[in-house]
C-alpha cells in the first residue's frame, strides 16, 4: 500500500508539473505557429492562382 | 437524464455558479465561434478544409492534438473512473503516456502514414488493399466513430446540470442544442482551419483551468485526507491497479491497447499526423503529446477522486452518490466531479473553467464531426463514383454529413441507456473499428504478404467487439467483461488477418508497392 501511495503521488506531481511547463511552452509557441499557418496557406493560394494564370495563358498561346 | 435532474432538484444541491459565470460563459463561447467563422476565408480547397493545407507546425500540432483529446467528455469519463476506481485509475494515464511516447520515438504506424501522404486511414486501406477495403473499412470507421461520440451530448448535459445546478430539463436541452448548433455552424463553414484555431484557444483555457482546479481541490481537502478516504472506500484495489477486486491485469493490458489506439489508430489523432509538415514534426508532436495524453486522464482522474472524498465528507450527497448497496447509477457517478467543482471553485474562476469545458465540448464535437463526415465523403461515397467527385461536391457532401451526424447525436444521446462507465462504453464502440484497423495498419505497413482477404476478415472480426456493450451483452446473455471481449476481438482480428492473407494472397501488388 505504501509503495502505491508514494508511486501515485510522484506520478501526479511529475505529471502536473510537466503539463504546466508544456502548457506555457505550447501556448507561446502555438501562437507563432498559427501566424505561420495563415501565411503558409496564403502563400499556397497565391502560388496556385499564379499557376492557374500561367496555364490559361499557355492555353491561349497554343490556340492562337 | 430527466431522473438525474429530478433527484438533483429534490435534494437542492447548491453551487457557486452565478450570473457572472453565465456572462463569462456566453462571451467566451460566442468569441470562440466568431474566431471559428473568421478563418472561413482561408478555406479554398478540400486540402484546406480537411488537413489545413498540411501546414501545421509542432506547437500548434501539440495544442490541437491535446485540445481535441482533452475534451469535456474525456474529463467527465476520466473523472468517473477516478471516482469509481480511486488512485488505481491513474494506470490508464500512465500507460497512455508510455505508449504515446513509444509511438513518438519510433514513429510506429504514424510516420509511414504521413510518408504515404494519405488524409484518412481508409485512404491507406485503398493504397494497400484496394478500393473495396477502403469503402468497407470507411463505413465501419464512421459507424464506430459516430456511435463512439453518441453519448457526448448526454455527458455534456450531466456536466452542465452538476456545475450550474440547472435542474430544468427543457432549459438544459435548449442550452445543449444551442451549443451543438454553434459547433455545426463553424465546422460547416471553417473546416480544419477553424477546428485548429478553436482547439488552440480551448487548450490554453482548459490546461490552465485544470491545473488551478487541482490546486483548489488539494487546498480544500488536504492530501492525507484524500489518501485516507480512498483507502477506506476502495481498500487495496483503490491503489493497486493489478488487484483482482479492482481493475485487474486484463484491464491494464486492454488500456495499453487503447493507449495505442488513441494516439496511432484513432482517425481524429491520425489526421493530426497527416496534417503535419513532415515526418520529423510527426515524431516531435507525438513525443511531446505523450504528456498531454497522460494528463488528459491523470488530472480528471484526480478530480474524480477529490469528488469522492468531498462527497464522503457531505452526508446529504453521500446517500445519493454512494448508496449503501454500492450500486451507484452511472449517471450519478458521472455527475460527482461537476458537483464537486461547482462547490469548491469561487465565482469567476468557475465561469472561466465552465467556459473552457464547454469550449472543449464544442472543440471535440467539431473535430469528430469533421473527421467522420470527411471519411464518409472521401472514403465511402467518392470511391463509388468512377469519374470521382469535384472539389465543390466533396465540400458540399462533407458539410451535409456534418449536419446529419449532429442530428443523429441529439437523438442517440436521449435514447441510449448507458448502464456502464462512460469510458468503457467509448472503449468498446471504438473497438468495433480499432481492433480491425490495428490488424490492417500493423500488418499492412510491416508485412508484405498481408492481403485484401485478410483485411476483410480482420475488419469483420472487429465488429464482434460490439458484444462488450451492456445492452447487447444482456441480449445475448453474455457474462464477459468489456475488456475480455475487447482483447478477444484483437486476437481474432490478428489471427484472421494472418490466416486470410496466407490462404488467399493478393494476385496483384498493392498500389503503394507499385508507386
Amino acid at each position: 500500500m505504501a509503495f502505491w501511495t508514494t508511486f501515485w503521488t510522484v506520478v501526479l506531481i511529475i505529471g502536473v508539473a510537466l503539463f504546466a511547463v508544456l502548457s506555457v511552452v505550447v501556448t507561446i509557441g502555438g501562437w507563432f505557429d498559427i501566424r505561420a499557418l495563415f501565411e503558409s496557406i496564403k502563400a499556397q493560394h497565391t502560388q496556385a492562382e499564379s499557376e492557374d494564370r500561367d496555364t490559361s495563358a499557355d492555353r491561349k498561346a497554343h490556340s492562337n | 437524464m430527466l431522473g438525474v435532474c429530478m433527484i438533483f432538484a429534490a435534494i437542492g444541491i447548491e453551487t457557486n455558479f452565478s450570473a457572472i459565470d453565465w456572462c463569462i460563459v456566453a462571451v467566451y463561447l460566442l468569441g470562440t465561434a466568431v474566431i471559428g467563422l473568421c478563418v472561413n476565408r482561408f478555406v479554398k480547397s478540400v486540402g484546406d478544409y480537411i488537413v489545413a493545407g498540411r501546414a501545421i507546425k509542432p506547437y500548434l500540432g501539440i495544442a490541437t492534438m491535446i485540445g481535441t483529446e482533452l475534451g469535456l467528455v474525456t474529463v467527465m469519463y476520466a473523472a468517473q473512473k477516478g471516482f469509481t476506481g480511486g488512485f488505481s485509475a491513474f494506470h490508464i494515464a500512465l500507460v497512455a503516456a508510455i505508449v504515446t511516447l513509444a509511438v513518438g520515438l519510433s514513429g510506429f504506424i504514424v510516420v509511414p502514414l504521413r510518408q504515404m501522404g494519405v488524409m484518412t486511414i481508409p485512404e491507406f486501406y485503398e493504397k494497400r488493399f484496394g478500393r473495396g477495403v477502403r469503402v468497407f473499412g470507411g463505413a465501419i470507421l464512421v459507424a464506430s466513430g459516430v456511435l463512439n461520440m453518441g453519448l457526448f451530448l448526454k455527458a455534456g448535459s450531466i456536466f452542465v446540470t452538476g456545475i450550474t445546478g440547472m435542474t430544468s430539463p427543457l432549459a438544459l436541452k435548449l442550452v445543449l442544442s444551442g451549443l451543438l448548433g454553434l459547433v455545426l455552424i463553424y465546422t460547416v463553414l471553417g473546416g480544419m482551419i477553424s477546428v485548429i484555431v478553436t482547439d488552440y484557444v480551448q487548450f490554453v483555457v482548459l490546461s490552465f483551468g485544470l491545473i488551478v482546479s487541482c490546486i483548489f481541490a488539494v487546498n480544500k481537502l488536504g492530501w492525507q485526507t484524500i489518501i485516507d478516504t480512498v483507502t477506506a472506500q476502495h481498500g487495496p484495489a483503490g491503489l493497486n491497479p493489478f488487484h483482482s477486486d479492482g481493475f485487474g491485469i486484463q484491464y491494464v493490458i486492454w488500456m495499453a491497447f487503447l493507449g495505442l489506439v488513441s494516439c496511432a489508430i484513432w482517425q481524429t489523432a491520425v489526421v493530426r499526423a497527416c496534417s503535419a509538415e513532415n515526418p520529423k514534426v510527426v515524431k516531435r508532436m507525438y513525443s511531446f503529446s505523450s504528456v498531454g495524453f497522460m494528463v488528459r486522464f491523470l488530472v480528471p482522474n484526480f478530480l474524480g477522486i477529490c469528488a469522492l472524498v468531498y462527497i464522503c465528507q457531505t452526508p446529504a450527497l453521500q446517500s445519493i452518490f454512494l448508496p449503501d448497496d454500492g450500486n451507484a447509477d452511472s449517471g450519478m457517478t458521472l455527475m460527482a466531479m461537476p458537483v464537486f467543482i461547482g462547490n469548491i471553485l469561487p465565482t469567476g474562476i468557475l465561469g472561466i473553467i465552465t467556459a473552457g469545458m464547454l469550449a472543449a465540448f464544442m472543440s471535440t464535437h467539431d473535430s469528430y464531426l469533421l473527421c467522420w463526415s470527411s471519411v464518409l465523403t472521401q472514403d465511402v461515397i467518392a470511391p463509388c463514383f468512377k469519374d470521382g467527385l469535384s472539389n465543390k461536391t466533396r465540400l458540399r457532401l462533407t458539410r451535409t454529413f456534418v449536419v446529419l451526424i449532429g442530428l443523429f447525436l441529439l437523438l442517440w444521446g436521449l435514447w441510449y441507456p448507458l448502464g456502464q462507465d462512460l469510458w468503457d462504453y467509448m472503449a468498446i464502440t471504438g473497438a468495433v473499428y480499432s481492433t480491425g484497423a490495428f490488424a490492417l495498419l500493423v500488418f499492412g505497413i510491416y508485412w508484405k504478404r498481408a492481403s485484401s482477404t485478410g483485411a476483410y476478415l480482420a475488419l469483420c472480426s472487429g465488429g464482434l467487439a460490439a458484444l462488450g456493450l451492456k445492452p447487447i451483452a444482456e441480449l445475448f446473455n453474455l457474462n464477459a467483461s468489456a475488456e475480455t471481449v475487447g482483447l478477444a476481438t484483437i486476437g481474432l482480428a490478428v489471427v484472421t488477418m494472418v490466416l486470410g492473407s496466407l490462404a488467399m494472397p493478393n494476385t496483384r501488388p498493392a498500389a503503394s508497392e507499385e508507386n
